[in-house]
């Protein structure tokens, strides 16, 4: 079994994130940034180029009139949905495996990760939260610390399935069996590879929303309420099911009430749909990406 | 966790399987068919079958009611237990089913840990597939509903039997 330090020590050997992303991130960052420079950081990348190309010019986003720069791109839809866009086909490679401690199927957590950013970023809106500004970030990575349990690690979940029932949730067994859960695996991670403070804060507190900052409380809070949902309608579901606890103090400050997740998730289901249809990535695209260590 | 069960070790067979989607819905009078859903969380999985007819269908539900979303209901009306059913039954019936012949096997309606759970997803689907099927006076023969776990729902076509497969165990329902 891998002790907590064996576990840390492994998260420490997964290579960086892209440095499209941090360069994207730091000239986003710039609210007079120059788009001709940020076309310019997307267009080595033939991958990203052609799929914002395809995204600009879909009926999605209220298409008209064919666009075949990325500096047009960036303009017709705007940095924030290029940024989404980036970040979902960078982490798209990790997430698209099958996890296989998690019995998740190839493409399920990706697909599970994409609908948690797509509820997180509705439910902002709905919400009109103040602030809040990496809904989707922290939706698309809240999962990551899985796929170093489940796959690079392959931890043996039979221990953990062993420990949990009614008073206790998957990840509080991963805590007593591993001594620490993928959610503070995934921190970890997002810490080292530079995500800022709030991003990381989602991640690490996203089963435990009490246990977060007060200046990240908000992002936690939603995160937390929107994976909830996700796992729940079925996206992602693995060994570990929806045993997981739903904070309700967190789903009260949000505000969120049962018609409000209801018509928010008719949506996501209808966006996942149209932005797995649209978004094509190649499976060589994980370049450095490391093999599972295998037990 | 209801469960009215009894343990099988014959397996859905694989050839001739269907898949049945999120919000999505089959229909089946060829006996070489296996209808199957997966990843039931708190949506309901409903098999209905004939055994006179010798026909069947499988729906998978996302949430209760229609009416809170009715552009979408038009266009996706299987993702909501009312609107689904209603066309399931209806579906069943364009292809020789009757009413009094149905067998109703349910599955799903799980919900996150916790008393408290407001969202109540699970629960509010499983209530709405009872008052459907019970104003239509078809009666549920066997369910497993509710819990925590990740359920895939079968119903084989050469006779009808439906099976629940969780964490790796099939049982019959």
């Amino acid at each position: 079994m891998s002790t907590r330090a064996e576990i840390m020590a492994k998260v420490d050997t997964v290579p960086a994130l892209p440095a499209v992303v941090i360069q994207l991130r730091r000239l986003l960052a710039d609210p007079e940034v120059d788009f001709s420079e940020l076309a310019r950081s997307i267009e080595i990348e033939p991958g990203l180029t052609a799929n914002i190309l395809r995204m600009a010019n879909s009926a999605l986003y209220g298409a008209h009139g064919e666009i075949s720069s990325v500096q047009s791109a960036i303009t017709r839809l705007g940095t924030k949905k290029v940024f989404d866009l980036v970040l979902t086909m960078t982490v798209a490679p990790f997430t698209r495996r099958a996890v296989r401690g998690y019995a998740l199927g190839p493409d399920e957590l990706w697909e599970h990760s994409l609908a948690t950013a797509l509820c997180a970023d509705l439910l902002q809106r709905r919400l009109r939260l103040r602030g809040v500004h990496d809904a989707f970030t922290a939706g698309m990575l809240h999962d990551i610390g899985k796929i170093i349990l489940g796959t690079f690690i392959e931890v043996d979940d039979i221990p953990i399935k062993s420990l949990v029932h009614d008073d206790l949730s998957f990840d509080e067994a991963e805590q007593q069996v591993l001594g620490l859960d993928h959610a503070e695996v995934g921190g970890h991670l997002l810490e080292r590879w530079g995500l800022p403070d709030i991003v990381v804060a989602a991640t690490r507190w996203h089963h435990e929303p009490a246990g977060a900052d007060e200046e990240h409380r908000k992002l936690v809070d939603l995160i937390h309420v929107a994976d909830i949902l996700c796992t729940s309608i079925g996206w992602g579901l693995g060994t570990d099911g929806l045993h997981y606890r739903l904070d309700s103090e967190a789903v009260e400050r949000l505000g969120v009430d049962a018609d409000m997740a209801d018509q928010v998730m008719c949506r996501v289901q209808g966006e996942l749909e149209e932005l797995t249809t649209l978004i094509h990535v190649k499976q060589e695209g994980a370049g450095n990406v490391p093999e599972p260590a295998h037990r | 966790m209801t469960a009215t069960t009894q343990t099988t070790t014959r397996p859905l067979a694989v050839d001739g399987r269907k898949v049945v989607e999120i919000s999505d819905m089959k229909i089946s009078r060829d006996p070489r068919d296996v209808l199957v859903t997966y990843s039931l969380g708190s949506c309901v999985g409903i098999a209905l079958y004939d055994p006179v007819a010798a026909v069947g269908g499988l729906i998978h539900c996302m949430l209760p009611l229609a009416k809170i979303d009715p552009q979408k209901a038009l266009k996706r009306p299987c993702m909501f237990v009312d609107s689904g059913v209603a066309g399931l039954l209806q579906g069943l019936f364009d292809c020789g089913a009757t009413k009094k012949n149905l067998v109703a096997k349910v599955a799903g309606a799980g919900s996150p840990l916790g008393n408290e759970e407001i969202f109540r997803i699970g629960k509010r689907n499983y209530t709405v597939v009872r008052k459907i099927l019970w104003k239509n006076n078809i009666l549920i023969a066997g369910s497993d509903i509710g819990g925590t776990a990740a359920r895939t729902l079968g119903m084989d076509m050469k006779d009808g039997r439906v099976t629940v497969r969780v964490q790796g165990k099939e049982v019959e329902l």
